[in-house]
């Protein structure tokens, strides 16, 4: 069973990528704030740490430039934020892939989260 | 001789005399001079006959005539030293009203002459005459020493009261008057009234001459004739000769005297010529030279002038900065005490220049205005009110724009012809630097204000540019905020919106899927339109970010086809991937490469019918690599073609008016890419049988670099 962790603070598509993460089998755990954040990196590895950019307290981007906290762990970037500065600084700062959520029906969504579980090395879908 | 000596003198008194009184026939002091060299005209006559006629009663006649014509002298030089110069004092003015009264004593005098008051008788004793003095003798003597004594004092005054020619002339005539009176009254009123010696009553009337050389110098020396240049230019010559001679002389005679030889008296003869040639012009010199050096320290040099003027006049000065750089070297040219150079136009505070000014042109526009050369008026009174010798007018063409004003010299003498020459000669020079000056200091004073101008305008721009810049950020930080915050919830109803079509647990009715399937395509439809604007403002902004490398134009051509193949799939459109050519790698970015395809591949497949085919024909080219992405649609006509890559450009026929419509945006940010690689993208299309874009990349893309400054986006239309 794959463990998944979605840091995502959207009321509307949180809950709805929970569910159908959920539905496609995943063990979902749903944080956005940034303490929760630390405690449950500290806690557990998973097997895909799903990161939006745009977080109330500290921004995606500045979380994934805390090495230690990640522990080599796989992220993949989910955000509305497609700006390609933005994409490229997250590859740069070691996030495996990005995933643009106005682009992805919830089936090509979960389509794309099974090819990252798979998939090891930076990769984009778009 | 004394005969000839006599008349000459009186001749030249009589002359003298006579051009004085034609200089200025009113002016009193001239009538005066002009009497005074009558008088003493008469007097060399006079005397001459009381020494000469035979007969003791006839000479004691001629001794009375000579008495009567000689008291008239002091009245004339009493009169002449109190009009000359025309000063205005309350005792000089007292002493012009009793000039009548004097005048009377004097004809009393004069008349008395012939009475035994003078003169009671005239003697001889063994050829030696014998005068016996009347009791008037005294009074006599008394009046003439009395009338020279205070018309010299009179002189005195102005000598120091005045500066230039009168100062000079007062000089000149007080020196003739000493002359005169010391010689003249000596010999033959003091000899021989006190001690009855005659035998120089006979030099009397040639102590006139010292009068009539100093005073006619005096007069006539200005502007005729610098003395003493004329004396130190003619002496050096004459001096150096002399020397030469002389030495010729003695070594001539020391060789004839020490050899016989005559072919060495020749040589030497020759030796010494050609010494004398050689030396003369080096002793000339000299001694000119040195002659300048005794006689005037300040000599005025008109070459050295003229270059200094010319020099200073060709400098580009400011108006102030030229009145004090000439005034300056005027001074020092010309070594006089003061020198102000005034340029017009001038405030309220000149107003004296004004009238000055008017003066001038009230009197006939003189080139030069001399304060010697001035009969009494307002102009002259003006220039003494301002201590000013020489003025100087300063005309351009039909215009006075300035004055000169020099003051005196201070050796206390007149200005020499040379000198005034000068004066003359430079003033258009000068009107004409000045003139320059003004527009040089008018074209300063603009620099200087369009200098602050474009400081003060350069500030504001820059603080514009600041508030741009901050504008700008704050613009690209709300598109990309907005652009988040419009598509996260959009986002959230289009995939709930699918939730409803895909994974219902209930069969929808129709009505209520299709309008959730056009609910969904609008919501689709304004996802992309979100992205293309994002885009589309990052392009404008010159903010895409442009990271070229090696990349393999078929790999993303298929990676691209194979997501599009599910659209495809949905149409029955078939995707053909053909490759020609021997493959290369080109230098470009493969995500916008990529998003160039996606968008050119997804348009053909939208705009394909059903069950037709779109073919992707990469040929790679000597030079460059072309993609032609080819549907079997409708085509597009050529009116559309041309605003085909425009922003939101309006397409009445084919493309805009399908079932299946883009964002307007997406063949301009394909256009944009392609510009960016240095590449293009053509349409070839007809109505009917479909339309073919053709990306053309070159092979090797050079300059290849981020975009930094905003690019003008008027995509030419590539057939």
């Amino acid at each position: 069973m794959s463990t998944l962790l979605l840091i995502e603070d959207d009321p509307l598509l949180g809950p709805l990528y929970c569910e159908l993460l959920g539905e496609a089998g995943y063990t979902v755990t749903h944080v956005y704030r940034t303490d929760d954040i630390k405690r449950t990196l500290k806690k557990q590895r998973y097997s895909l740490v799903l990161l939006d950019v745009m977080l109330p307290e500290q921004s995606g981007l500045e979380l994934l430039e805390d090495q230690e906290l990640w522990q080599g762990q796989k992220v993949v970037i989910l955000t509305n934020l497609d700006q390609e500065q933005v994409v490229r600084r997250a590859l740069a700062l070691g996030a495996v892939g990005y995933l643009i959520k106005s682009e992805h029906t919830p089936e090509t969504f979960i389509q794309a989260v099974q090819k990252f579980s798979c998939i090891t090395p930076p990769f984009s879908v778009g | 001789m004394m005969n000839l000596v006599t008349f000459l003198t009186a001749s030249i008194c009589c002359l003298f005399g006579g051009v004085i009184w034609w200089r200025h026939p009113h002016h009193p002091s001239n009538q005066a001079l002009c009497g005074l060299n009558f008088c003493l005209a008469a007097w060399a006559v006079s005397n001459w006959f009381s020494l000469q006629v035979p007969g003791v009663n006839q000479r004691f006649i001629w001794v009375k005539i000579v008495m009567a014509v000689t008291i008239l002298i002091p009245w004339c030089f009493l009169r002449f030293a109190l009009y000359f110069p025309h000063i205005e004092t309350a005792w000089r003015q007292h002493l012009r009203r009793y000039l009548t009264i004097f005048w009377a004593w004097s004809m009393a005098l004069a008349a008395l002459s012939f009475t035994p008051f003078i003169f009671r008788s005239y003697t001889t004793a063994a050829g030696v005459p014998h005068l016996e003095p009347g009791v008037g003798i005294v009074a006599y003597g008394l009046t003439f020493l009395g009338g020279c004594g205070v018309g010299a004092l009179l002189l005195l005054q102005a000598y120091r009261k005045y500066r230039g020619l009168v100062r000079l002339q007062s000089a000149y005539i007080l020196l003739g008057l000493s002359l005169t009176v010391l010689t003249g009254f000596t010999s033959n009123f003091i000899l021989v009234t006190l001690f009855q010696h005659f035998e120089y009553v006979a030099l009397g009337p040639l102590s006139a001459l010292f009068l009539v050389v100093t005073t006619g110098y005096a007069i006539l020396r200005f502007r005729l004739m610098d003395i003493r240049w004329a004396v130190i230019q003619t002496a050096a010559p004459i001096a150096a000769l002399a020397i030469l001679v002389i030495g010729y002389s003695w070594v001539w005679s020391e060789l004839t005297s020490s050899t016989q030889q005559l072919a060495l008296q020749r040589l030497m003869l020759a030796l010494g010529m050609i010494t004398t040639s050689l030396l003369f012009p080096v002793l000339t010199q000299v001694f000119r030279q040195t002659g300048k050096y005794i006689f005037h320290h300040h000599l005025f040099e008109p070459e050295l002038a003229y270059q200094l003027l010319a020099e200073l006049t060709t400098r580009p000065f400011s108006t102030t900065s030229l009145s004090y750089q000439l005034s300056q070297c005027l001074c020092s040219l010309l070594n006089v005490s003061w020198c102000g150079v005034l340029l017009y136009p001038v405030g309220k505070e000149h107003r004296s220049t004004e009238q000055l000014t008017a003066a001038w042109l009230a009197e006939g526009k003189q080139p030069l205005v001399v304060y010697d050369e001035l009969l009494e008026g307002e102009l002259k009174q003006l220039l003494q009110e301002q201590q000013i010798m020489v003025a100087v007018p300063l005309q351009v063409p039909h215009q006075l724009i300035g004055w000169i004003g020099i003051g005196a010299k201070h050796s206390g003498n007149a200005f020499s012809v040379a000198e005034l020459t000068f004066c003359q000669v430079i003033a258009p020079q000068i009107a004409f630097a000045a003139q320059h000056a003004h527009r040089y200091g008018k074209a300063q004073q603009f620099a200087d204000r369009l200098k602050k101008e474009v400081q003060l305008a350069t500030t504001e721009l820059k603080k514009a540019n600041t508030q741009l810049a901050q504008l700008d950020r704050l613009k690209d930080e709300f598109v990309s905020i907005a652009s988040h915050e419009l598509r996260t919830p959009m986002t959230a109803i289009r995939s709930y919106l699918w939730l409803c079509l895909h994974r219902s647990p209930l069969k929808l009715p129709t009505v209520i899927k299709h309008n959730l399937e056009v609910a969904y395509t609008a919501t689709d439809r304004l996802l992309l339109l979100v992205k293309d604007l994002l885009t589309v403002s990052q392009l404008e902004a010159g903010k895409v970010l442009f990271q070229p490398q090696p990349v393999r134009i078929s790999q993303i051509l298929n990676q691209v086809v194979e997501e599009q193949r599910c659209l495809a799939q949905q149409k029955n459109v078939e995707l053909q991937v053909i490759i020609q050519g021997e493959e290369y790698s080109v230098e470009g970015d493969a995500l916008k490469i990529g998003e160039i395809f996606q968008n050119l591949i997804s348009n053909a497949v939208k705009f394909s019918p059903l069950g037709k085919k779109v073919t992707m024909l990469a040929q790679f080219q000597q030079t460059a690599v072309e993609v032609k992405i080819i549907d079997q649609g409708q085509g597009i006509t050529a009116q559309d073609q041309r605003q085909l890559f425009q922003k939101f450009g309006v397409i009445e026929h084919s493309y805009r008016k399908s079932a299946e419509q883009g964002t307007g945006l997406g063949l301009y940010i394909a256009q944009a890419f392609a510009k960016l690689h240095q590449g293009t993208i053509a349409v070839d299309s007809h109505l009917g049988t479909g339309t073919t874009f053709i990306f053309r990349l070159p092979k090797i893309v050079k300059q290849i670099k981020r975009i930094e400054e905003k690019q003008t986006h008027e995509y030419a239309f590539a057939h």
